[in-house]
């Protein structure tokens, strides 16, 4: 089994806000999923190595910028921004 | 000296738009984008700016003056390490650095070339729940967000099952385009066909992006709330080797609570000062002027994220001299007054005001240049 750590960073003022689903959508063998008000660190130990798993946040920053990086076991890093209201989606390839 | 005063005010835009960015660069991962003070009107910033605040007022007249504010959070930012991190805890514990600022101001005559008077003050914010750690957004945007995983985490488990070979990637960059453009569009033809599926409220709930336009309703709400400064200053004259003190409060409030409106705000102001009298060659201090003065200030223009370009403030004032009255003058005057506020280039703002004599029909113009650095 792979091991990711998913590390989430805000940075600016209060009314902070994340929900992070990390889960495969087809079989529906494995769902994570927990909010968050502030910056976070989170390693996920029990992953299939070469599947793909959908990453989705939904969460606000109202006076700064939200980062998420994910890194270890995966094809790619990940590494991206967002501010304000955000819902974007993700793909983790678990190497 | 009209251009050794204008080189000044560049100057400092300058710097503090260029030191403020290094501050921010500095940190890599720290980029500073604020929803609700971007929202603030301009003829607020003129009572409490966010950061830095630099003007130069009467341009058209013989005694123009440059004006430096600056918020105790602006100078603390550039300075200190902790504040540049700006988690959120540190960003509450700031909250009343951002509610004193400092305001500076050397006034100068184009006829004499020589500088004539220096001043410094305060201004304190009593109230300012424009403040974003006043504000508690997850109560409306927490449910929101549970929503519309929900939905989102049903919708791509039937897609995934219903084609087995669907590009999860694709998938996943069209809910991003979709957050981006806020148009439902954006979204793969597969999801679509998913989203027809649901009954009505959940059909609306993502295609017209209500998580979006609560998120922006409530910041937009929280930037014309209430604001309240009070402003001791003091001022010292060259020519005449003499102080004069004042004292003065605003108070603004946003009107309208739409984000489909372009905003409305009341503004009330009040100022005494003591300060001499210059007809008289001894030290005095027989200057006393009153003003108190209301009105409503309107957004004309906005972009799409709702940030001001152009407001128009109309406002009734009424003078009282408390003090000695020059030969002729009367005790008090009415007057009503414009001012046209437009944005000439990001922070740097262009504010006309006409005021009409009611009592003795006369009118007199003033224009300042103005520039608001906060990003």
């Amino acid at each position: 089994m792979s091991t990711i750590k998913i590390t989430g960073t805000f940075n600016g003022s209060a009314n902070n806000f994340i929900k992070i689903d990390l889960y495969r959508p087809n079989p529906d063998i494995y769902d994570f999923s927990k909010n968050y008000s502030q910056s976070f660190t989170e390693i996920l130990t029990d992953l299939h190595p070469g599947e793909s798993y959908f990453l989705d946040l939904t969460g606000y920053s109202a006076g700064g910028t939200f980062t998420i990086k994910v890194t270890g076991d995966v094809v790619d890093d990940i590494d991206e921004s967002y501010s304000e209201s955000f819902k974007p989606g993700l793909v983790v390839v678990i190497a | 000296m009209k251009k050794l005063i204008f080189i000044i005010f560049l100057s400092i835009v300058a710097f503090c738009n260029n030191t403020y960015s290094q501050v921010n660069t500095l940190d890599s991962i720290y980029k500073f984008t604020n929803s609700v003070n971007s929202q603030k009107t301009s003829n607020s910033k003129d009572i409490l700016s966010n950061v830095f605040r630099a003007s130069l007022a009467n341009l058209l007249g013989d005694s123009k003056s440059l004006q430096f504010n600056s918020t105790l959070y602006g100078l603390d930012s550039l300075v200190n390490k902790n504040a540049r991190s700006n988690n959120d805890k540190f960003y509450t514990k700031q909250r009343a650095l951002r509610a004193i600022q400092i305001n500076l101001s050397i006034k100068a005559d184009s006829n004499t070339n020589q500088l004539t008077d220096f001043s410094g003050g305060l201004t304190i914010a009593l109230i300012n729940k424009r403040d974003i750690t006043y504000a508690n957004f997850s109560k409306e945007m927490v449910p929101q967000l549970d929503r519309f995983e929900k939905l989102r985490k049903d919708i791509d488990r039937k897609v995934a099952e219903k084609n087995p070979k669907v590009d999860y990637k694709a998938l996943q960059k069209s809910w991003s385009d979709y957050d981006t453009s806020h148009d439902y569009k954006m979204l793969d033809s597969l999801i679509i066909v998913e989203i027809n599926a649901l009954d009505q409220s959940d059909q609306d709930f993502i295609k017209n992006d209500l998580p979006y336009k609560t998120f922006k309703t409530l910041t937009t709400q929280y930037a014309r709330k209430s604001l309240l400064t009070i402003s001791p200053d003091y001022a010292y004259s060259r020519f005449n080797k003499q102080s004069a003190m004042s004292f003065s409060a605003a108070y603004l409030v946003g009107l309208t609570n739409s984000i489909d409106k372009k905003p409305w705000e009341l503004e009330a102001k009040a100022s005494f000062s003591i300060g001499a009298d210059t007809t008289i060659s001894a030290a005095n201090y027989k200057n006393k002027p009153f003003f108190i003065s209301t009105g409503l200030n309107k957004v004309l223009r906005e972009s799409s994220d709702k940030v001001s370009s152009m407001e128009l403030k109309g406002f009734f004032q009424y003078d009282y001299q408390f003090g000695n009255l020059p030969p002729g003058a009367s005790v008090d005057k009415v007057t009503f007054n414009t001012t046209l506020r437009i944005n000439l280039y990001k922070s740097i703002w262009l504010p006309l005001t006409l005021s009409y004599d009611i009592k003795h029909a006369n009118v007199l113009g003033f224009l300042s240049l103005t520039a608001n650095i906060d990003k």
